[in-house]
């Protein structure tokens, strides 16, 4: 079987305690790091580059879900598995919005992160099946249709729009910092605040707004 | 010229400085007042923000304690489950009975900090957090409730977003007590350089003025803390409400405050 790397967010070392044995139980699973803070987590997938992320909600620093939607606005991303105690709708559906590739209650952790960890994909979200995933689905639609409200009026600053563009060309973000000469983390931060401001989990979704946006000529 | 004393009399002199020196008790009484009354509104809200924190931090101490614990059992739980020989099925049963009872414990847990300080408002904000309080409370009224709640970005002020959170959940708790509504509605919009609430029902209703300014003092102190909430962050705080005619509470504090 193929080996998984795994970064470990969480900020509880007797829940790290028990992940670490839990994980260790399955030969292709390598936890490479281990992280209490969210932002830490993500300068951390920047120089370990794992496969797979998991992911704490409440965590010191930055909350997991917004370390997500920056951690999904890097090049190649790893997927981020959400490992959470909050069972509500609302954290689901804004960690599935931030690109999660799965969401498991804590308490479910034994049972089913395994299973998440191999098989949870931004498009096919793996989720607890303690969820609703009806009414989780219904509820990302609604936020979506939220988004097309609220691009009546325009969310970007002109450079982020500029950002945008270029990233929407398919530029990597080495070339779009030596073409706008600013700093490599600077364009990273701009597309973070892209996707943050127009709720969006994907460079998919980034670069259909901005072909419907007219940033963009549409691509045949 | 002839003095006043002159024409009045000295009597009326007296009278004049008695006059006087019970106007300048009287302003000073209502200087004093003021200033009580300042100093109690501001004990209040000192108050109600301890009392915030309070919540904040035993809804922090259950999750981060307590429920990381419980979580963190339940995983050696089923590790030494995993253990087991095929023939210990006693022991096996038992470890089912265990997990199971830690499962209704986190529930209970859960609950209680959503309760105390629903993680939503920290985490997502007051949109979110609003949204998961009318789903909740809805599922436990039977009531339906629609929550049309704008996103801020940035996000309003911690105050500002647990003040309002708190003036919804006391207003809906109204509803729910009072009001035998079959709808209700909480809105949130920016309105220039201000936050506009808006709780609406359509029940029963009541007389405003009957209840508010009864001779024993207010009925009860869920429309007082909703407007002391809103004094507190510079805002305002209005209730329209007839029998048979529901009832619409709204609020409207400044995104900005001067001075701060
Ligand atoms: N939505 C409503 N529909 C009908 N009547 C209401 C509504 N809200 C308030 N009232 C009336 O106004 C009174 C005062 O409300 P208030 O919230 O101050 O006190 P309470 O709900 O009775 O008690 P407390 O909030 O202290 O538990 C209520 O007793 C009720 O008669
Ligand atoms: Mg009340």
């Amino acid at each position: 079987m193929e080996r998984i790397t795994i970064l470990v967010a969480d900020d509880h070392t007797i829940v790290r305690q028990g992940l670490r044995a839990l994980l260790a139980a399955e030969s292709e699973l390598e936890v490479i790091g281990e992280v209490g803070d969210g932002r830490v987590a993500v300068e951390a997938v920047k120089e370990l580059h794992p496969e797979v992320v998991i992911m704490d909600i409440a965590l010191p620093g930055l909350n997991g879900i917004d370390a997500a939607r920056q951690i999904a606005s890097l090049s190649d991303p790893p997927r981020v598995i959400m490992l959470s105690m909050y069972t509500d709708l609302e954290h689901v559906v804004h960690s599935l919005r931030a690109g999660a590739s799965g969401y498991v209650r804590k308490e479910d952790a034994d049972v089913e992160l395994v299973a998440a960890v191999r098989t949870g994909r931004p498009e096919s979200p793996f989720l607890s099946p303690s969820f609703d995933r009806r009414l989780i689905e219904e509820h990302l639609r609604k936020a979506e249709a939220r988004v097309g409200q609220r691009e009546e009026y325009e969310p970007l600053t002109p450079r982020e729009r500029e950002v945008l563009q270029l990233v929407a060309e398919g530029r990597p973000n080495k070339q779009i910092a030596a073409m706008l000469e600013i700093a490599v983390r600077t364009v990273e931060a701009h597309r973070a605040s892209i996707m943050r401001k127009l709720n969006l989990t994907s460079q998919a979704g980034l670069v259909r707004y901005a072909v419907r946006k007219g940033i963009v000529p549409p691509d045949e | 010229m002839p003095s006043a004393a002159a024409v009045h009399g000295p009597s009326a002199i007296a009278d004049v400085a008695r006059a006087f020196h019970e106007l300048v008790q009287k302003a000073s009484l209502i200087r004093e007042l003021e200033s009580s009354s300042r100093r109690l509104a501001a004990l209040s809200a000192r108050v109600t923000q301890a009392q915030e924190e309070d919540r904040a931090r035993i809804a922090r101490e259950l999750h981060d304690g307590l429920g990381q614990a419980l979580t963190a059992v339940k995983m050696d739980l089923s590790a030494a489950g995993r253990q087991l020989g095929p023939e210990a099925t006693a022991t096996r049963r038992r470890v089912v009975d265990a997990r199971k009872l830690i499962d209704e414990s986190l529930e209970e847990l859960r609950r209680l900090v959503f309760d105390l300080r629903p993680p939503a408002l920290d985490t997502l904000g007051l949109a979110a957090a609003l949204e998961a309080y009318g789903r909740e409370w809805q599922e436990r009224t039977g009531v339906t409730v629609t929550v049309e709640a704008e996103r801020f970005e940035p996000r309003l002020p911690f105050e500002v977003e647990t003040a309002l959170y708190r003036i919804c959940q006391e207003a809906l708790a109204n509803a729910a007590k009072h009001a035998q509504a079959s709808r209700a509605t909480i809105r949130v919009a920016r309105e220039e350089d201000r936050v506009g609430v808006v709780v609406e029902d359509d029940g029963v209703g009541f007389d405003v003025a009957a209840s508010t300014e009864s001779e024993n003092g207010p009925v009860g102190v869920g429309l007082l803390s909703m407007e002391r909430r809103a004094a507190d962050l510079g805002g305002v705080f209005h209730i329209e409400s007839a029998p048979g005619r529901g009832t619409t509470v709204r609020v409207s504090v400044p995104l900005h405050r001067e001075g701060q």
